[in-house]
């Protein structure tokens, strides 16, 4: 049941949005002072990893390949890290099994009880350093999540703190491009002035901030984490809400100066969960990514396709069983299908962002896409010899249109390397023990 | 705690091909259960000794069926209990706490982010951070539902008339917080109405005052420090106030009505028959039958069956209604085996006879009048018994095109045996690909009965042929791909049920007549009370609560009740640290 039709909300605020956006917001952020130097980062999940046989791209060849052909129009700004180890995965054994090892992919650090993950993830990494001009430090996208446990936790703030994944672009449309945290407005008036100045969720905000610090100091630490995690979530949201540095609405001009900041269409609501929906839901989180970032919203985003354990069917591809299945001996013609289904959004993703002008070139020039997945071979569950790839750029600081074999090398060295490319100079990221260093292969 | 983690993890996961090299099967699952004649106390951790490990907590137990020990009476576990945990209000929770709050039904947690997993409940402290977009679903829902909020009817008194705001607030937030208002507390919320009002009007104010309780910490966790010493080191009683908010999440899931916290106040909630004078009135009140529910859906995971994906073109009956139909199937069961039947485990397990209306007659074989809602019919005993055939279940642990005996058999040992599955290795190698004139079982079975792999599997394969007979839709079938379908399977270390067996009808009607089935009952009753695995500490509870369960001939009802009487239940262990 989508959540949309849950949220008796949501399209009277939407028709209002409609109204709003096209008169246009008047204010610009002061982040849209700084357009020019935004650097942007992105992760994409795809779940399920790599199989026995695939067709990798060849160093030296025309193509990426059979599978990855359809991001052959951005070669040029494309590496291709194959051979490379989820090295802490695979070290923190007995763990949890080879199902539940997402909060590894972007932590680098062992799991806490095979629950939850040791430490923040890559993207929240470079959140804190680019993501403090704009609305929110980070964007987490998803489609069609269906498991929220070690299968499914990719993002995480810190140890033992997930970032769950904004499924349903309605809604998301609604938190991004809608104000949702700004003053109250009654739905079903668009255009019309808030008629109730007093703001019901800043008043309670401050409430509750005020007694979470009066709980603190009872509570064990082990207890107190919890009852932190609201208090920074609370914070978060006021900084907002005291409207924080972040991007004018739809209808202003966009943060790089290459025209409007656009109002993302997301037409009418649909099932989000129902598997014929996925890629529509899934060009629209693209979507709304991408408008966050030309509106100076966000600098930095994941999106998560579904779950390790995929259960995703893929009927629109005539692919009958679901991604895990296939992964489990199914017909092993249909793997592929998928992955290049995968490529395709890759390609719609790279496109959008090359077709945003900013500065000398194009938004692409200012972000890091990663594609990331669990398994080196789907068949076998390995968490070695994964196929990931890193697009786009930073400042010009990666070597682009390569493919670098190595086997064996952690990931966690690709990990350091973008956290070098944003000016970030650690030798080491996450568990220190998995992590040589920086890929000098990649840095031009 | 990642042995409960993987617990789930292989239940529900378990592919149709798996083929894992059991190198840590034995070890695991072979700490062997105990035969039913041994000792109370003696197979399993005795009180005081060396209990569960953490990591294997639902490991096979000595059932500790026998007569009640000695002295075995509520006081014989010296106020023992494992760390108590700090969690928040489950989506479930919110939505009840709302409802009896403000009369507001509308179920706002729906839209949050789904509450994090970990073992079969969603009430597990240790996935529960609060993110920023829960945080602003509890905030927007906070500010609608006070938009919504009738103030008159709410406060019951004139708003601008002395006292009546200041009434309202002790009397809302004492039951919203589970608590009386501590002098500032009120004096905090008199500021919220204040400053609103100033702002804005009157009617604002007592808007302000409701979103603000809303969010409050003390509203949306169950902030627990204990109350007076229980004598054993390192554990205290919980406060009165902290009881009655336990009973309302384990009995309503939701917040505990006026009666229970006057009783709280008036120190009527101290001795162990106070709590049951309680609990027992709790459970005649409807809301028991809804948040009982919630346990049984997570334990035997009907719940799951929200995430069961068929292939559209082979079961193109598989709709949304079918799916409503099986889990209202499910519900409706339970719930007349536990309050309206005789309320028996072995009731539930293999009772003759089910709910069905006209969506799922076809699916069942059975033919009931159309438009008139579920009706009670018998099924085929040689076919279906219980909840364990059910079409919710069979489906629910199915993948889209084949059936998977490993989700099955998983399901069975991991959820009504209580035993772990090992954590399988690294590096599996590559499945051989399907074969035509295969049936599924052959398949499967030529995956695991290489040696080294079968030991492990026979945990599960044995249990899990035996429901072939089923297609991933839960219908009976006789044929599986043009082949006979071979539903044979044997039961295989379990305290008392091991031998072969013929479909998932006699596997039922064993895992109902099963001591070691019986006794993980009470586990899972204690995890999820609890909300979090049992730690050593608890074993003499846990083993008090199977004993009890064991005397009450398996009933349900009562181990409830008993629940709430154990130690674990009712004492308070301070996390160590700082």
């Amino acid at each position: 049941v989508t959540t949309a039709k849950k949220n008796p909300w949501l399209c009277s605020r939407r028709a209002f949005l409609g109204g709003l956006g096209a008169v246009g917001f008047s204010h610009l952020s002061p982040g849209a002072a700084h357009a020019q130097t935004r650097k942007r980062f992105v992760v994409v999940y795809v779940p399920e990893g790599m199989w026995t046989g695939a067709d990798r791209p060849a160093a030296g060849a025309t193509t990426l390949g059979s599978v990855f052909g359809p991001m052959d129009p951005f070669r040029s700004k494309i590496t291709a890290l194959d051979g490379f180890d989820i090295a802490t995965a695979a070290a923190d054994r007995p763990g949890v099994d080879e199902h539940h090892r997402l909060p590894h992919l972007l932590s680098s650090t062992k799991m806490v009880d095979g629950r939850t993950s040791g430490g923040p993830t890559l993207d929240q990494r470079i959140a804190k350093v680019i993501g403090g001009n704009s609305t929110f430090e980070s964007l987490q996208f998803g489609v069609q999540i269906v498991y929220k446990d070690g299968s499914g936790r990719l993002i995480w703030k810190d140890r033992a703190e997930q970032l769950p994944a904004m499924e349903d672009p309605w809604q998301a449309y609604d938190r991004i491009f809608g104000n949702r945290m700004g003053p109250a407005v009654p739905p079903g008036q668009p255009g019309q002035p808030p008629p109730r100045s007093f703001d019901l969720r800043k008043s309670a905000l401050d409430y509750s901030l005020g007694e979470i610090a009066t709980i603190q100091p009872r509570l064990a630490a082990s207890d107190r984490m919890r009852v932190d995690s609201y208090q920074q979530s609370l914070r978060e949201i006021e900084k907002r809400l005291q409207g924080a540095p972040g991007g004018p609405a739809p209808g202003a001009p966009a943060a790089g100066g290459g025209g409007a900041c656009p109002a993302p269409t997301v037409g009418a609501p649909m099932d989000v969960k129902a598997k014929p929906n996925f890629p529509m839901v899934a060009k629209l989180q693209i979507d709304l990514m991408v408008a966050s970032f030309q509106c100076g919203i966000t600098n930095v985003a994941s999106l998560q396709f579904g779950n390790s354990v995929d259960q995703c069917t893929y009927p629109w591809l005539g692919v009958r069983r679901s991604g895990h299945d296939l992964s489990h001996g199914g017909s092993r013609a249909e793997q592929p299908k998928v992955y290049r289904w995968y490529a395709e959004q890759f390609a719609y993703l790279l496109g959008k962002l090359q077709a945003v002008p900013e500065g000398a070139g194009t938004m692409l020039d200012n972000t890091v896409v990663m594609w990331v997945s669990e398994f080196g071979n789907s068949f076998s569950h390995s968490l070695r010899n994964v196929l990931w790839f890193v697009m786009g750029n930073v400042g010009g600081f990666l070597k682009q249109g390569q493919v670098i074999k190595a086997p064996g090398r952690s990931v966690s060295d690709l990990h350091v390397t973008v956290l070098n490319a944003f000016g970030i100079p650690d030798k080491t990221f996450g568990d220190p023990a998995h992590c040589t260093g920086p890929i000098a292969g990649l840095i031009a | 705690m990642a042995a409960t983690h993987t617990r789930k993890a292989l239940s529900r996961y378990l592919p149709l091909a798996l083929l894992y090299l059991p190198i840590a099967c034995v070890g695991s699952v072979g700490e062997a259960p105990a035969g039913p004649e041994a000792p109370p106390g003696g197979p399993g951790p005795t009180p005081g000794g060396p209990g569960p490990s953490p990591g294997n907590p639902g490991g096979p137990k000595g059932p500790g069926g026998g007569p009640p020990a000695p002295g075995a009476g509520p006081a014989a576990c010296s106020g023992n209990v494992g760390t108590s945990v700090v969690r928040r209000l489950t989506h479930v929770e919110y939505n009840n706490a709302v409802a009896d709050l403000l009369g507001d039904k509308s179920q706002p947690a729906n839209g949050f982010p789904d509450d994090g997993e970990a073992g079969f409940f969603k009430n597990s402290a240790s996935v529960q951070s609060v993110p920023p977009l829960l945080a602003e679903g509890y905030l927007n829902s906070a500010a609608q539902l006070a938009e919504r909020v009738n103030v008159r009817e709410l406060v019951a008194c004139d708003p601008s008339a002395a006292g009546c705001v200041a009434d309202f607030i002790q009397r809302f937030g004492r039951r919203a917080f589970r608590r009386p208002l501590k002098p500032d507390e009120g004096q905090r919320l008199q500021q919220v109405f204040e400053n609103a009002r100033t702002k804005a009007d009157v009617e604002t104010g007592v808007r302000a005052l409701v979103a603000a309780v809303l969010v409050a910490p003390h509203f949306l966790y169950y902030v627990e420090v204990g109350g007076q010493d229980s004598g054993t080191p390192g554990v205290k009683k919980l406060a009165p106030f902290e009881l009655a908010a336990r009973l309302g999440s384990l009995l309503w899931a939701s917040l505990p009505d006026n009666e229970l916290l006057d009783a709280a106040a008036a120190g009527r909630l101290t001795t162990r028959e106070q709590v049951l004078v309680q609990a027992q009135r709790m459970l005649k009140d409807p809301r028991a039958r809804a948040a009982t529910n919630v346990f049984y859906e997570q334990w035997l995971g009907v719940n799951e069956l929200e995430n069961a994906n068929k292939d559209a073109q082979l079961f193109p009956q598989f709709t949304a209604e079918l799916v409503e139909a099986m889990r209202e199937e499910s519900v409706r069961f339970v719930n007349h085996v536990i309050w309206e039947a005789d309320g028996k485990l072995a009731t539930l397990l293999s009772a003759p006879f089910s709910f069905v209306d006209s969506r799922l007659a076809p699916l069942y074989g059975v033919s009931v009048p159309s438009g008139q809602g579920f009706q009670r019919v018998a099924l085929n005993p040689a076919e279906r018994a219980g909840i364990v055939t059910q079409a919710s279940l069979l489906a629910a642990f199915s993948p889209a095109v084949e059936t998977s005996p490993f989700k099955r058999g998983a399901w069975v040992r991991t959820r009504l045996l209580c035993q772990e599955l090992p954590v399988p290795p690294n590096e599996v190698p590559p499945l051989p690909e399907p074969k035509a004139g295969q049936s599924n079982r052959q398949r499967a079975e030529q995956h695991t009965s290489a040696p080294g792999c079968n030991s492990c599997h026979t945990l599960i394969d044995g249990l899990g042929f035996g429901f072939e007979q089923y297609d991933v839709l839960g219908r009976a079938r006789k044929m599986d791909r043009g082949l006979p379908v071979d539903s044979s399977g044997e039961v295989t270390a379990t305290s008392d049920i091991n031998g072969k067996f013929n479909g998932g009808a006699e596997l039922a009607k064993l895992l109902a007549r099963s001591e070691q089935v019986r006794d993980c009952a009470p586990t899972q009753w204690l995890r999820y009370a609890l909300a979090r695995p049992e730690a050593p500490e608890d074993t003499c509870s846990l083993q008090q609560l199977k004993r009890s369960f064991a005397s009450s001939g398996g009933n349900l009802r009562e181990l409830v009740l008993a629940l709430t009487q154990t130690d674990a239940f009712l004492h308070y262990r301070r996390p160590e640290g700082p």
